[in-house]
């Protein structure tokens, strides 16, 4: 441990290959979650296709940002959790998951050894009532919300005023506009975050629908504009 | 650079480099090795100045206020991440513990979910224990004991505790981050604490009001119009609280009761 | 009792196959007073007799909340019981701390299964001389698990542990049919009658030494003892006691179970799946 770096490098506290925003959004009967493909190492797009998302069973997905090998590990984690619900007879549901990634990701952090990971916990919530969708988002540190829309990242910043707007109208979303929203966040995202790819995919589970993921076709986006721009050869 | 490194050098540039040249020069050398050793980079100081800060600040701001036999607790409902970004708009952050006893946090989440977590295990086992339900004045105890606990990696919650005691009264306690308690009539804390405290000092408090001022008792409705008007006036003036309020109202021998109002949300 | 050479520890076999300490440990779980417990499709209910040393003692505690959806009823040992009892709660709450959500009882038996099973297989060893029926309501539904001093950890419709409890399980067995779609009051009903057959002619359930619990679907866990237990009573005063002796030779209709607060009315039973799986051989050595 205190080695010639007085003990404080022991810890990895920066990530490697990362990947970049998540963005979720509930609908009526069940939640979407969009992530693009690609792993970065730096600024350099690394490793092209690549999934985010972890299908954990046919109610849950969990999607990530930040570092890739951390999310490794982490499938890993969930992965044991499974077979030990599965040894009762049990099927992991979103809200257990959420629950208890939370804490890990809490206790890693009180041990200066966090996940570089922002976790999106997608999913459906079996009950007496039919059951609801859930979503919920961890951050690297432990803090964890349920929300009804939410994104990682930098669409965290730059893309949640645009899903806001679109599912202010307290109309429910359908599947098809939840899945709408998403695409239109992908294009802006291509433009606006250079770690942004334009090969994506959707994640979805509902009520009628088991847990999967969809790889989409690409989104070229407009790029006309850039004629404008003198520096544009 | 550290100590040692710069008496290295001040060692080397001691030596009378006209009558020991090459003294000088052996010197000179064994520092230079030495900070080629042990760069400034890898010196604890920087490493402690870039390490990973385990902390995240979240905002908002809640308060709570005690009457005769109620206490009012109330909250925003934004999260943010960084004072700028708004990252959801219907957080919970006041978290009922039992029918008595009410949690409130404004801080970092993650601490306040532990927290929360903690005390929530604690009430479920003590009623195994003891057979009976805890009061708020023990769990206001048992609060400030898990904060103590943690003196040197300190939960930064704000946390006010508030419920009603066993003599039927509202009970306020405050504390610090590393808990220190106190009983109080009304406490707040937050981003906006510093708007909220002057606001409920001249109300609820009756300290700052001038001589001969009306100063009418405090009912329940009178505490829930207060705590309103304070969230209204900090959502104004403090970017990171704003939303909408969340109010939990707590009487004695009745259940808790929830109420939420908008907030401005820009 | 004392049989012979091979029951000097757990870990020795009798020639016939048999464990000895751990049917002694049986027998000290059928000495205990009665309990039962009966589900429904939504509630489970239990109910358990309590004794009182002499007139100046006060009465055993025999039902255990563990959670708020579910609790549990000992027979036998009852030291031995609260440890166990005390062990499912700590399980409970490390589930919860967990996942923040009630621990599936099917968690429970798993680990009720493994905790007996230790004591009944390891050198200087004591099997729990207890049994213990847990009652809990989860996602699955409603359930009555039934656990001996042998490790046997079952789910039942409906069961019937301690002394005397054959008599009980023999109405048990004739009602098995109605219970799929009782209201918890009825529920309550069938229990209090089951256990009331587990008495002596003289003697008679009273609110002193009956214990009732319920949980089930918006219903958390909840133990009535004394005056709670008291209006329970009062439903099945007018049924006449079953003459059955225990082994239930004696013919006849088992009593209406009354219908308080009208329930709905129990449609057609289905199909009586696995009725409580048959008597343990060694319960009427």
């Amino acid at each position: 441990m205190d080695g010639k770096y007085g003990g404080y490098h022991t810890n990895t506290l920066n990530p490697t290959c990362t990947g970049t925003s998540v963005i979720a959004v509930v609908y009526d009967e069940g939640v979407a979650v969009m992530s693009d493909t690609v792993v970065s190492y730096g600024k350099s797009a690394r490793y092209k296709n690549v999934t985010r998302q972890y299908k954990v069973n046919d109610r849950v997905i969990v999607a990530f940002s930040g570092d890739h090998a951390d999310f490794h590990t982490l499938q890993n984690i969930i992965e044991r959790q499974v077979s030990k619900w599965a040894v009762v007879g049990q099927k992991l549901n979103p809200s257990a998951l959420y629950a208890f990634l939370t804490s890990l990701m809490y206790q890693s952090r009180c041990k200066m050894n966090p996940f570089w990971n922002t976790l999106i916990i997608a999913g459906w919530e079996d009950n007496e009532d039919g059951g609801k969708p859930f979503l919920g988002h961890i951050t690297q540190k432990g803090v964890a919300f349920e929300a009804k829309h939410t994104a990682t990242g930098i669409a965290s910043h730059l893309l949640t005023q645009v899903i806001e707007d679109e599912t202010r109208d307290k109309t429910a979303l359908n599947r098809a506009k939840a899945e709408s929203i998403l695409r239109r966040a992908v294009e802006l995202a291509i433009y606006h975050d250079c770690l942004a790819d334009n090969e994506f995919e959707i994640g979805v589970v509902g009520k009628t629908e088991k847990a999967s993921v969809h790889t989409q076709k690409p989104i070229i986006g407009d790029w006309s504009i850039a004629e404008t721009n003198c520096q544009y050869e | 650079m550290s100590f040692y490194q710069f008496a290295l050098i001040q060692m080397a540039l001691k030596y009378d480099a006209k009558h020991d040249p090459l003294g000088a020069m052996r010197a000179f050398k064994t520092a230079f090795a030495d900070v080629e050793e042990n760069p400034d980079w890898r010196s604890r100081r920087l490493i402690e100045r870039q390490r990973w800060n385990p902390y995240s600040m979240e905002g908002g701001s809640t308060c709570a206020v005690a009457g005769d036999n109620f206490v009012v607790v109330a909250s925003d409902t934004r999260m943010t991440a960084g004072e700028i970004n708004v990252i959801n708009r219907e957080v919970d952050k006041i978290h009922p513990l039992s029918d008595n006893i009410v949690l409130t946090t404004a801080g970092f989440h993650g601490d306040a979910l532990q927290m929360r977590k903690l005390l929530e295990t604690h009430l479920h086992k003590y009623r195994f224990d003891y057979r009976s339900n805890m009061t708020v004045d023990l769990c206001a105890e048992l609060l400030a004991r898990n904060l103590y606990y943690r003196r040197f990696f300190p939960y930064y919650t704000g946390a006010i505790l508030a419920g009603i005691d066993e003599h039927g009264k509202g009970a306020v306690f405050s504390y610090d981050p590393i808990g220190c308690i106190e009983r109080l009539p009304y406490s707040a804390s937050g981003a906006a604490e510093p708007m909220l405290v002057p606001f409920l000092d001249c109300q609820v408090g009756h300290v700052t009001l001038s001589e001969g001022t009306e100063r009418p008792k405090l009912t329940l409705e009178r505490a829930t119009a207060l705590v309103r008007d304070a969230f209204r006036g900090c959502a104004e003036r403090e970017i990171t609280t704003g939303d909408s309020i969340h109010l939990v109202i707590a009487e004695a021998g009745k259940p808790i009761r929830h109420e939420r109002r908008k907030l401005r949300e820009d | 009792m004392f049989r012979n050479q091979y029951d000097s520890d757990v870990t020795v076999w009798s020639p016939q196959g048999r464990l000895h300490q751990v049917d002694y440990a049986v027998e000290a779980m059928k000495q205990g007073s009665a309990t039962v417990g009966i589900r429904s499709n939504t509630h489970a209910v239990l109910v358990a007799l309590k004794r009182a040393a002499n007139e100046l003692c006060s009465h055993q505690k025999k039902i255990y909340e563990l959670d708020t959806h579910c609790g549990v009823s000992i027979a036998g040992l009852l030291s031995d019981g609260r440890i166990l009892a005390r062990n499912l709660q700590t399980e409970c709450a490390s589930w919860r701390w967990d996942y923040k959500q009630p621990v599936p009882v099917a968690v429970l038996n798993e680990r009720m299964q493994l905790k007996l099973q230790a004591n009944t297989q390891y050198y200087g060893r004591r099997p729990f001389g207890v049994g213990l029926i847990i009652a809990g309501y989860d996602k699955d539904g409603a359930h009555i698990v039934r656990t001996d001093p042998s490790a046997e950890v079952a789910e039942m419709h409906a069961t019937s542990i301690g002394a005397r409890s054959q008599s009980a399980r023999t109405y048990l067995e004739r009602n098995l049919d109605k219970f799929a779609h009782s209201s918890p009051d009825e529920l309550i009903a069938h229990a209090l009658l089951s256990l009331r057959d587990t008495l002596p002619a003289e003697d008679n359930l009273s609110a002193k030494n009956t214990t009732i619990a319920v949980v089930g679907k918006g219903t958390p866990f909840k133990i009535m003892e004394n005056d709670e237990v008291a209006p329970h009573l009062a439903a099945i005063a007018g049924v006449a006691r079953t003459t059955a002796v225990a082994g239930g030779g004696a013919g006849g209709a088992p009593p209406p179970p009354p219908a308080p607060q009208g329930g709905a009315p129990a449609p057609a039973a289905p199909a009586a799946p696995a009725a409580p799986a048959a008597d343990d051989n060694r319960m009427e050595e």
